[in-house]
């Protein structure tokens, strides 16, 4: 090549050459032009922009624009929390000021305290649904945030083995006579935790039917985040494996079925969560509840209530690793709960 | 008369490159090749068009396979979206429609303009699996695309990053693209706090993201 047609070459282009290879230069992405660096960033969605820009001072010198984005973006700074959270062991996100929180360390002894941030959610939520009782919303939302906190992927605060095999929690709620009891409880096997929680409805018109129609319209509880109790999908469950631990869940089946879950313990194929859902009819003292056919008043005597009783186990794991059944580790397909468990040593006596 | 065949190579100040040859058509999908084959078409002194961009033979032979592969992609792509709009009388392409991109977009009408430049974005199988290669060559690929004006190779390379850095954590990325964290704790803190994501306490109020 002649020297001719090279400097031609570079007069026509009119453009400077790209740097030349050396090593005091950036390499790699931070050697990119901003132009093409720019142009990666229209592709990339904003919680990742924001991951990005926190790599290093360059990057976040160069892209200023995301925490101005995130601080929009509702939707978008969950996410971006949700990324950046399993890097930050000792803060945990919050679902309702969209920041990080100082995470609060196991208590393994003393009674269990909310977090500021429950205390407030729990008011305003309080304030908008007057028709709901704190006791009632208190403990879905305790429940929620400190044992199925999705975001989390951290050791929970609440459940413990001081605390295992107590209920923990519990809230009774009258709607005009039908009465829904949500309870819950830590339980210790085999060295392991595991969360219990029953939701009982109980009708006092003696109608099954009654109860079935207040169920369908009023009860949207989810057995865990991927089954819903009014609604079963074949692939989403499996036969029991943690009901095969204790002999109280050789439950007799129910006869009256409302649905195909109803009677056996099942289990979800996602998470690990059994669940059972079984109705009976009950004798119940009338004086445990108020009822307002007789104006407060609380009536001797018993009554027969038709109940709806679902049940939830979740394996939380053993201390300190405490995990949400939601967090990923516990959601893989071959997550160490899914190992065959040890037998019942109920179950595995053998006669003299 | 414009010649079927271009003759290129690498000139560095001290050596010069391998040298390649491309048809015309894959060759006028470069903006620069496109500027200097019109310079050089009356210079019958020059038979091999220099390239002073300092790109590596390896690069600049990836490159090249990738015209080659994409030759015809605005002719195809054009007649898939005219077929798709249901004009008939269309479906052929105007003349010369492989050979330049400026005359097909003279040709196409703002709404064709559109769907095409969306269908052109397109990663497909054989561009992932052009970029399945060391992090460090996909960045040599973008700046060497970006040199020699090929926009459509620029867009597919900076969306192959775009997809790396999606979903990955801070620490992902500084290992993927092996970047030196340089923040120190404390300016991580700092950061934290002066940015807003994270508070000691919630100060949480219904209206905040109302």
């Amino acid at each position: 090549m002649d020297s001719t047609a090279r400097e031609l070459a570079r007069l026509h282009l009119g453009r400077p050459s790209p740097p030349r290879r050396d090593a005091n230069l950036p390499r790699g992405l931070l050697g990119l032009p901003s132009k093409l660096v720019n142009k990666i960033l229209d592709d990339v969605p904003t919680e990742s922009a924001a991951s990005f820009a926190l790599s290093c001072k360059t990057l976040h010198a160069f892209i200023s624009g995301p925490a101005q984005i995130l601080s929009r973006d509702r939707e978008a700074r969950l996410r971006f929390l949700a990324l950046i959270e399993p890097e930050h062991p000792e803060l945990s996100a919050c679902l309702d000021c969209a920041r990080l929180h100082q995470r609060q360390r196991p208590s393994l002894s003393g009674p269990i305290f909310a977090h500021n941030f429950c205390l407030a959610r729990y008011y305003q939520w309080r304030a908008r649904s007057p028709r709901l009782p704190a006791s009632i919303l208190f403990t879905n939302y305790y429940t929620a945030r400190h044992i199925l906190n999705s975001l989390s992927s951290g050791t929970l605060s609440s459940p413990s083995f001081p605390k295992a095999d107590q209920i923990w929690d519990r809230a009774v709620l009258d709607f005009g006579g039908v009465v829904e009891t949500h309870s819950y409880r830590t339980k210790l096997i085999d060295d392991d935790i595991y969360l219990h929680s029953t939701i009982t409805v109980r009708h006092p018109d003696g109608d099954e039917n009654a109860l079935r129609e207040y169920v369908d319209g009023h009860w949207n509880y989810l057995v865990c985040e991927h089954i819903d109790a009014t609604e079963e999908k074949v692939d989403q469950i499996l036969p029991p494996v943690l009901s095969n631990l204790e002999r109280e869940f050789s439950w007799t089946l129910s006869p009256y079925l409302f649905w195909d879950i109803f009677g056996s313990m099942r289990s979800c194929r996602k998470c690990c969560t059994d669940f059972q859902a079984k109705v009976a009819l009950e004798n119940l003292p009338l004086g445990g509840y108020r009822d307002k056919s007789t104006n407060g008043v609380r009536p001797s005597g018993k009554k027969r209530y038709w109940a709806i009783t679902a049940t939830r186990w979740c394996r939380l794991g053993q201390e300190p690793e405490v995990q949400s059944p939601l967090d990923p580790d516990m959601r893989r397909e071959n997550a160490i709960w899914r190992i065959p468990l040890r037998k019942h040593p109920l179950e595995t006596e053998q006669p003299a | 008369m414009a010649p079927t065949h271009i003759r290129v190579k690498n000139v560095d100040d001290d050596r010069d490159g391998k040298v390649f040859t491309i048809t015309y058509q894959d060759a006028m999908q470069s903006g620069i090749l496109k500027d200097l084959i019109s310079d050089f078409e009356d210079a019958s002194f020059v038979d091999t068009i220099p390239l002073t961009g300092n790109i590596s033979d390896h690069t600049l032979s990836r490159i090249i396979s990738w015209l080659m592969i994409h030759s015809g992609d605005v002719a195809r792509a054009t007649e898939q979206v005219k077929e798709f709009l249901g004009n008939p009388q269309n479906r052929q392409p105007p003349t010369g429609l492989g050979m330049d991109e400026d005359a097909v977009n003279k040709a196409l009408s703002s709404q064709e303009r559109t769907l095409v430049a969306e269908k052109l974005k397109t990663l497909t199988p054989w561009d992932v699996q052009f970029f399945e290669v060391p992090t460090d060559e996909v960045f040599d690929i973008l700046i060497a695309a970006n040199y020699l004006d090929i926009q459509r190779l620029v867009n597919i390379a900076s969306q192959t990053v775009a997809n790396m850095i999606k979903g990955k954590t801070t620490e992902q990325i500084r290992d993927l693209f092996g970047i030196v964290n340089d923040f120190t704790p404390e300016e991580e803190d700092e950061l934290r706090r002066t940015e807003g994501w994270a508070l000691p306490h919630c100060d949480w109020t219904s209206e905040q993201w109302q």
